[in-house]
């Protein structure tokens, strides 16, 4: 465990998937805490400042959402990464908007999971298939309905950032997208970065009503 | 029972009343203003069955579901609105009664007001539980002035040593006035128990599928505990997982009413069980299901297949998305990938489920791999008319 290893604090109401990821990790990171819910979980992040906080998308009294904008009050440079079994895209949407650096199910294997864990730490954006298909989804309909001329920046996926994330979609890596599209593994770093910004900063109305239709459905 | 006739029966207004909100009601049915109406019950009244047509009307019509808490603000003003509606309709009542000839003296007329009013307020205090504020005063009131009526007809009758006739249509009244009365508590006790039963089906349904899940769940457990198969194990455990989410987010959707999202998901759960893989399946977008999404789907369904079978990775990526213009479908493995040139025409799987397919329907193929570099199968068709929703 060299000092550079990043301090972990797990946030999730099962006991038993708290103690799975201690032993899948634990060897590479340095687990501070656990949680098992939003109380604990604030008061267990302010007490470590943890490097990454690995958040349950859904707690026993509310969303991980609630979490991230307790601690974010305070303002420290813990980074997030949602964990969910939930297939709701409306859910894992509304906590990556509210600051996670990126969604993984609770079907990832262990070193998958270490790797997105690093990964987020390393500020990268951390996007399973499975969030970028919500996200494209997300956008999906504003491109159409709104004419690019008058739309926000933030409210729009540019072509290559679309092509990222089908790529992700598809089941791709980083390094493997960067040699389909012939860029360096840092530019594609940058545009899923850029893909989480725009999908955390847009107030688009398309996101709200694509969420809002959602639910309904 | 009562639904299917009820439904197409106006509702009552909630928001615009000046007793029942029948007027209301029926005005916005068939797109007249309200006061028209009420002019129409009003002629009624003093013209003809005006009170019991609107007691009628009022049992008929079912209360408008939309009620909200929004109502109970502005209760108040509607209650005074209601209450002079009420001592207006009275008055009417009793002037319409000299107007015909039947004069009560006021030695009758008063003492029933007062005596109705009275249990008015009696009964109001003892029922509060039957929405009594909400809606019974009306019938109420209307009840007293027919039970008035009936006596004062019956005592008009017996002071002008009146037929039997007279005496027969005044006790027609009172009974008819009783039964205003009476009538919405019966009708407010049968609606109660129409609705405990529609409830008590409603968590027997809830019990219905948590029965089912926890059955489903505990057997699954069983199993697992007696397998040794660390595969067969994750294969069960995957199974049980997809079968708690598909009652969980509701995707229980009949065949009938698929769509490509419901169709791809449903192919790819298959291959998941059939060959002990996890297929990681996206799809962003819908369409409606024709001949050609079909096509696409079950070459999907072969892709993954393929993929399951001869990657050797136990993770098979799915991506479908529709476009514009068509719907595109990849099914990739990080596995073993394959020389093209040394597929043997008896790889009748990729050559004929999967580009055979494809080409016979007017979509493309494409299959990219190499040896160690693992397995793409890049499959699009043109998208059907009437799209679901991109």
């Amino acid at each position: 465990m060299s000092p550079a290893s990043p301090r972990v604090v797990i946030v999730d109401d099962h006991r038993m998937f708290r103690t799975g990821v201690r032993a899948e990790i634990g060897d590479h990171v340095t687990v501070v805490g656990e949680a098992e819910d939003i109380a604990e979980a604030v008061a267990v992040i302010d007490q470590w400042s943890p490097d990454v906080v690995l958040l349950d998308v859904h707690l026993p009294s509310g969303t991980g959402r609630e979490v991230i904008e307790a601690v974010q009050a305070g303002s420290t440079d813990t980074k997030f990464l949602a964990v969910s079994v939930s297939d709701a895209a409306e859910d894992v949407i509304d906590v990556v908007r509210a600051g996670a650096r990126g969604y993984v199910t609770k079907s990832i294997s262990g070193p998958e999971l270490l790797d997105a864990i690093l990964r987020v730490h390393d500020g990268d954006a951390v996007f399973s298939p499975r969030l970028a298909g919500f996200v494209l989804d997300a956008f999906s309909g504003g491109a159409t309905a709104a004419p690019a001329a008058t739309a926000d920046d933030l409210d729009q996926l540019t072509p290559r950032e679309r092509e990222v994330l089908r790529h992700l979609a598809r089941g791709y890596a980083y390094k493997e997208i960067a040699r389909q599209l012939d860029i360096s593994i840092k530019t594609v770093e940058t545009h899923a970065s850029a893909v989480l910004r725009k999908l955390q900063l847009s107030n688009r109305n398309e996101l709200s009503r694509w969420a809002a239709a959602r639910r309904i459905w | 029972m009562t639904s299917d006739w009820r439904a197409r029966i106006p509702p009552r207004s909630n928001t615009d009343r000046v007793v029942g909100g029948v007027s209301a009601g029926i005005a916005q049915a068939i797109n007249l203003d309200p006061i028209l109406v009420r002019l129409a019950f009003i002629v009624l009244t003093f013209g003809g069955p005006g009170i019991p047509a609107y007691a009628v009307a009022w049992l008929v019509m079912p209360e408008d579901p939309r009620s909200g808490a929004a109502d109970d603000d502005a209760r108040s003003p509607i209650e005074l609105r209601r209450g002079v509606g009420l001592v207006l309709i009275v008055l009417g009542a009793v002037l319409g009664l000299r107007e015909i000839g039947l004069t009560p003296p006021d030695a009758i007329v008063w003492p029933i007001l007062l005596v109705g009013a009275g249990v008015g307020i009696v009964l109001w205090q003892v029922q509060p539980s039957l929405e009594f504020s909400r809606w019974a005063s009306a019938r109420i009131a209307a009840g007293i002035i027919v039970v008035g009526l009936g006596l004062a007809a019956f005592v008009a009758g017996n002071i002008s040593l009146g037929a039997v006739r007279d005496s027969l249509f005044g006790t027609v009244l009172v009974v008819g006035g009783l039964a205003l009365l009476v009538g919405p508590w019966m009708v407010v006790l049968m609606r109660d128990r129409a609705d405990e039963r529609r409830r008590r089906q409603q968590s027997d349904a809830r019990a219905d599928v948590a029965a089912h899940l926890h059955d489903s769940v505990l057997q699954t457990f069983a199993l697992m505990q007696r397998t040794d198969d660390p595969r067969e194990m994750s294969a069960l455990a995957r199974q049980q997982e997809r079968e708690l989410r598909r009652w969980l987010y509701a995707d229980v959707v009949d065949p009938g009413q698929w769509t490509l999202k419901t169709a791809v998901e449903r192919t790819t759960g298959v291959v998941e069980d059939r060959h002990d893989v996890t297929v990681e399946t996206v799809v962003v977008g819908d369409a409606s299901i024709d001949t050609a999404v079909e096509a696409l789907v079950a070459a999907t369904g072969e892709a993954a297949t393929n993929a399951a079978k001869w990657s050797g990775c136990d993770s098979v990526s799915v991506f479908v998305e529709v476009t514009d213009d068509e719907v595109q479908s990849f099914v990739r493995d990080t596995g073993v990938g394959f020389d093209r040139g040394e597929i043997a025409e008896d790889r009748l799987g990729v050559k004929e489920s999967i580009v055979g397919r494809m080409e016979r329907i007017g979509g493309r193929a494409e299959i990219i791999t190499a040896p160690g570099e693992g397995t793409e199968v890049r499959l699009a068709v043109p998208l059907p008319t009437g799209t679901v929703g991109a």
